[in-house]
């Protein structure tokens, strides 16, 4: 519990700096299964991450009111234009306590090309405690992570990384 | 910058959960309010920001953004509006415009009617903060900070 307590306390004055983190990408032994969840799309349709199990998915915790998040969001797009057919897609877990009121328009503003759920506490809990947005999970085609991002990273570095896996 | 990320990274998994409570904004321990019946009270409170943290003005400059407000629970003193500082116009990598926010320390102004019947003797102000954190790569889930100020009606 303390290495915790100190684990989240570095991570903070780490983000505090001004820096955001990456974990260095794992290697396929070492791979840990990114937890499950059923959520539910602007439409009311059920969604589990585990229906995606045979894609690579970049799972991205996000907010309409998070500045960072909305740089991302175009990478995205792209990323799931170019890679959809490839076994690929983005996943988008918002987390706006506002909602499907907020989320729906911002998703229609912004024109989202990609499938978006509601997230909750548990969700994030679930991850390790989503504490931070954005942060963005890649995982693999077996459903494990690979890599964690939290605020704003590399284009480049993802998008190689799903490269790699696909 | 390098270093410090690595160290960032080194310790993200399973951090955030314990993460929760933390908040980005302190306040200064206040000073105890004198209230006279029959009158108005200011009450200045000096809250501190994270170092390398910003929280959104009351007024911020696109409508996505979160306001920072302090409300105050009606209580023996009426709450009569509070006044808060000018922002400062800062832009980040992640905005397209410069946004309206605080960082460092900032001190609102909260102004309090004391009814002519006001209960005398000591008894306390409670409030909170609403504000939502991020610094220049992140940003952080809203916050509620609870306030308490101590006032005696005479």
């Amino acid at each position: 519990m303390r290495l915790r307590f100190l684990a989240a306390t570095a991570l903070l004055v780490a983000l505090g700096a001004g820096c955001s983190s990456t974990t260095a990408a794992k290697g396929d032994k070492v791979r840990k299964p990114a937890p499950n969840f059923t959520l539910q799309d602007a439409s009311g349709n059920t969604v589990k991450l585990s229906d995606y199990k045979g894609k690579v998915v970049l799972l991205d915790f996000w907010a309409t009111w998070c500045g960072p998040c909305k740089i991302e969001i175009p990478w995205f797009m792209e990323f799931q234009r170019k890679y959809k057919d490839r076994g690929f897609t983005v996943l988008g877990v918002s987390m706006d306590e506002g909602g499907w009121q907020v989320v729906k328009p911002f998703a229609e503003e912004f024109k989202m090309n990609y499938p978006v759920v509601l997230g909750n506490d548990e969700t994030g809990t679930a991850f390790g405690g989503v504490e931070v947005l954005p942060t963005t999970f890649i995982i693999d085609k077996q459903g494990r992570i690979v890599v964690t991002h939290q605020g704003l990273t590399g284009k480049d570095e993802m998008e190689k990384t799903i490269e790699d896996l696909l | 910058m390098k270093t410090c990320c690595s160290l960032a990274a080194l310790f993200v998994a399973g951090a955030a959960a314990q993460v929760q409570g933390i908040h980005y904004v302190s306040l200064e321990p206040p000073a105890a309010v004198t209230a006279r019946r029959g009158s108005e009270v200011e009450v200045p409170l000096r809250f501190l920001i994270r170092g390398g943290h910003h929280i959104n003005s009351n007024h911020p400059a696109e409508d996505y953004l979160i306001p920072t407000a302090l409300t105050w629970t009606p209580g023996a003193l009426t709450p009569k509006g509070v006044g808060y500082p000018k922002p400062e116009s800062v832009k980040y990598e992640f905005s397209e415009k410069p946004l309206l926010v605080w960082s460092g320390g900032i001190v609102l102004t909260s102004k309090f009617a004391v009814a002519g019947d006001a209960p005398l003797g000591p008894g306390k102000l409670s409030g909170k903060l609403r504000y939502q954190a991020c610094n220049d790569r992140a940003c952080f889930p809203p916050k509620t900070l609870e306030v308490s100020v101590a006032v005696t009606v005479q």
